[in-house]
Formats: C-alpha cells, structure tokens, sequence
C-alpha cells in the first residue's frame, strides 16, 4: 500500500523499460520535459549542424524500441510502445514517427554503406577534401 | 549514432573552436592570410560563416547513360521509386542540356544549387526554408506546411513534394508527407567530415566528375580547380550565386 502522493503520475501504466541503468537525465525529469528537450535539440542539428545533441530523437529509438519473440524491433509509437503508452492514457498525439524512423536503423548509419568499399585512393581523396582538423 | 552523452571530447572541441577564434583575432592584427584558417567542423560544432561548402561538375566527365549519383541519392534517403515519375520525389536528376544552334548535347546532374540569394528563401512564408552559415540551403521539415511557394520560385524545378504517406526511412534521413524536400548536400555526412553520398559514388561507380569541397578555402581542390579552370553557374543571369558549379557546358 502506497501513498497516492509518492507515487509518481506514470506508475499506473505500463511502460516497457529502455535499455541500460539510466536514461540521458534522471528519470522524473524526462517524463516531464522530454518534449522541450526533444524540440530544443532538434533545433541544433537542423539549423546548425550540431551532431552531437544529447536529446536525440534517433537514440530514444535505439534505447527505448522493444524486441518481439521474433527478435524484430518493434516500431516505438506501435500501440503500447514506448511512445505511446503515456500519450494515449493524456490524449497526446505526436506526428514524428510519420518521418523519423520508427525502429533502429541496422545499416551503419553515419557512417554510411558505402565508405567500407570504397578504393583506397578515393577515400583518401575524400578525407582530403572534407579537410577534418 | 549512438550514445551521444557528454563527453570530454565536446568540451574539448568546444574549447579547440574559441581558441581558433582566438588565432583568428589575433592574426587578423598582423594582416595574415586567415582564410586558411577555415576548416571543417567537428560533430559538436555549429556550422560556420568560414565555410562555403559547393560541388563543381565536369560534364566531359559525366558519362551519359551513367546515374552513378542518382541511384546513391536514392538509397542513401531512401527515395523510393513509387512508379508514378510525375510527383516521385527527386533530388538529382540527370538532364540533357541542348544547344539549340548546334544540336550539341551535355549530359549533367541537376540538383539544388545550393544558392547564396536562394529563391526559394525568399518566397517561403514561415521561414522553413533557410540557409545555413556554411551556404547548405535546407527544408526545416518541422516548419514548413506543405505550400509549395519554393518549388514554383526554384528556377532549377530541384524541389520535391511528399505525396503519400512513406515507409522504411533512413534514421538519418527522415522524410514524410506534407512537406517540401530537396537535396542537403548530405549534412548528416558533411557534418561529420565526409562527403556526400553523390559525389563518393560518382568516384567509385562513375566518371570521376564530380568535386566537393570549401570553396572559401582558396587551398581546396574545388578552389583550386574554379580559379585555374573556367567553370559556368547554371542560369548565371539570374545572379544567385550557385555553389554547383558546371565545367564544359
Ligand atoms: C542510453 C539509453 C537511453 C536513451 C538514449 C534514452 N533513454 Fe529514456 N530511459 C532509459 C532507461 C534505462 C530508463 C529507465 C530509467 C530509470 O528508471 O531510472 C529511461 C526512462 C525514460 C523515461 C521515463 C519512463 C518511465 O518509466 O517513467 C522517459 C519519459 C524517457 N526515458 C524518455 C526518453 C526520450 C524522450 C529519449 C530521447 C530523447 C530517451 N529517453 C533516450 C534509457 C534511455
Ligand atoms: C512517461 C510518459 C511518457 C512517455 C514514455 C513519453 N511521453 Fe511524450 N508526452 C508525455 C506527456 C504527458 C505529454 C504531454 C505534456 C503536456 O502537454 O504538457 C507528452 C508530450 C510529448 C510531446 C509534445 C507534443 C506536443 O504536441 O506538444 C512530444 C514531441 C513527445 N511527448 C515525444 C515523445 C517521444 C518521442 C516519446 C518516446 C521516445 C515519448 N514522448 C514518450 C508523456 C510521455
Ligand atoms: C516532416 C518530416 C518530419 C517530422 C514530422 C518530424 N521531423 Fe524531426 N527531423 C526531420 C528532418 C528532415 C531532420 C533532419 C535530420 C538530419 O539532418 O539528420 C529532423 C531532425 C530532428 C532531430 C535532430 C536529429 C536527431 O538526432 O534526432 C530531432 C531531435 C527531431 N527531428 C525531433 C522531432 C520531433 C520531436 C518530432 C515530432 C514532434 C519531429 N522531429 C517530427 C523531419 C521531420
């Protein structure tokens, strides 16, 4: 039996648990805060190329998708996902997912398909011209 | 990409970039060339003023049944072949240019231009199309509302709009219906030092026509090669300063 008041809002529903020990702020935080973090970050990588925001919308997905028995991701705004649990229980619906990838991307994103075939002159030639520091 | 948590290697990259403009300051008292100074950003760092990144093709090189570029475009977004060419979106494309006096024909890509005085900003009414500080001319998909005003006020047709709803994205390419889209020189490539998805296959696959790089370092290849060679922008009449630039048209 617990006090109504020490529990927080979300313990009523069931949301599936992200992988490892922590989300990327403590937990009470992001259930509240999620969308201005999430609506800050983007704003970074799209208007400035900042590639290495903290809330990022691609690794909610790569922590929070779930698996089926069939060992296949399970798309993050499916119905009871991660995504969802919470929005369907206040009536909030996000349209994200209509865009951004819904499970994790398997094929070496960033860095890409086809760097791993690439000649070695050209991918000489291409380090030249991206001229990193 | 994965696991983007604070690290020592932002803070440093953070600090490596105020330390630059430090340099920048203090070379800029002893009137030294400081354009050299300008280099590719690191993940971490906003994209700069210092940078204008641009693509030169050589069309004696761009073969002409070859859609080496096309086809990389489209898998590196995911821009499905739906079967219905007339709204399929298009980032490149390859055209044939014809001399109406000689019959002569080029064979080149077309694709944004990545424009200084871009058309399609001017036209936009929430501001969702905008250009970067490094001249990378983008869709901010999260603003724009579908009105197509850039499409029609491109002069290069290199915009697309989304009809249908889509599967299958690129996490590092999210794509939806409802909204205008068009190349982006491939930012999630360029902001992390690699070039874009284009050029590598034109190189790997096809002619070798293509060159990418900072048109504000006067040291770059793609400098180098606009300043020894002549080269054309594409409707250069309508003075919008291209950073796609065409060699033997
Ligand atoms: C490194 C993996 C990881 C990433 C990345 C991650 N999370 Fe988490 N998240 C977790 C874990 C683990 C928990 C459970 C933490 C706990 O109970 O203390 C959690 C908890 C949460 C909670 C609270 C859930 C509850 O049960 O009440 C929310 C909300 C949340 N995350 C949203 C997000 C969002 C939004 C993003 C992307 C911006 C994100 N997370 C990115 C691992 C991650
Ligand atoms: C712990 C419950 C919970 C989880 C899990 C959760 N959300 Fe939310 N989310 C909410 C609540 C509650 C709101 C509405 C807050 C409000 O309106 O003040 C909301 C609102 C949002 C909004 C703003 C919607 C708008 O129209 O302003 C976005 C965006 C969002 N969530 C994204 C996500 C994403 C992405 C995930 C999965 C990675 C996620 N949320 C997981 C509870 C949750
Ligand atoms: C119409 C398509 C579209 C919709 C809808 C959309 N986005 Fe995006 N989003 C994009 C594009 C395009 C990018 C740029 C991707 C890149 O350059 O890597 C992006 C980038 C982002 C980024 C930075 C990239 C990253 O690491 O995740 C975040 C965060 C983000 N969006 C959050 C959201 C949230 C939250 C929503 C829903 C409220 C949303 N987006 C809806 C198209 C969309």
């Amino acid at each position: 039996m617990m006090f109504l008041t020490s529990v927080s809002s979300a313990d009523w529903l069931d949301i599936p648990r992200g992988k490892g020990d922590t989300c990327i702020e403590p937990a009470e935080i992001m259930r509240k805060q999620h969308m201005q973090f999430l609506f800050h970050d983007r704003d970074l990588t799209m208007r400035e190329g900042d590639r290495s925001i903290r809330h990022s919308l691609v690794d909610c997905v790569e922590c929070h998708t779930q698996t089926s028995q069939q060992q296949e991701a399970i798309p993050i705004n499916g119905s009871g996902q991660f995504c969802s649990v919470c929005h369907e229980a206040v009536s909030v619906k996000i349209d994200c997912f209509s865009c951004h990838a819904a499970v994790p991307d398997n094929l070496p994103g960033y860095s890409g398909s086809m760097s791993a075939i690439l000649p070695g002159s050209v991918n000489a030639m291409m380090k030249k011209w991206a001229v990193i520091p | 990409m994965s696991g983007h948590s604070e690290n020592p290697e932002t803070v440093d990259s953070k600090r490596r970039k105020l330390m630059v403009s430090a340099v920048v300051a203090s070379l800029a008292g002893a009137g030294l060339n400081l354009v050299e100074l300008a280099m590719a950003k690191t993940s971490s760092e906003a994209t700069s003023k210092l940078v204008r990144w641009g693509l030169l093709i050589d069309t004696q090189k761009c073969g002409n049944g070859c859609d080496a570029c096309v086809s990389a475009c489209n898998t590196e977004h995911n821009l499905e072949d739906l079967g219905r060419p007339e709204t399929d979106a298009q980032w490149i494309r390859k055209i044939d240019l014809v001399d109406e006096q000689t019959s002569h024909v080029d064979s080149l890509p077309m694709l944004c231009q990545h424009c200084e005085n871009p058309p399609c900003v001017d036209v936009c009414p929430t501001g969702a199309s905008f250009r970067r500080d490094d001249g990378i001319v983008l869709v901010d998909k999260h603003t724009c509302i579908g009105c197509r005003y850039c499409m029609i006020a491109c002069p290069y047709k290199a915009r697309s709009f989304v009809h249908e709803s889509l599967t299958n994205q690129r996490s590092w390419s999210p794509r939806g219906k409802g909204v205008v889209e068009s190349c982006t020189f491939c930012t999630h490539r360029v902001d992390v030092g690699r070039t874009p998805a284009c050029v590598e296959a034109c190189h790997v696959e096809g002619g070798g026509a293509m060159t990418f790089g900072d048109m504000m370092n006067p040291d770059s290849e793609i400098s180098l090669s606009l300043k020894n060679e002549p080269s054309r922008q594409i409707r250069e009449d309508l003075k919008l300063n291209t950073g796609v630039r065409y060699r033997n048209v």
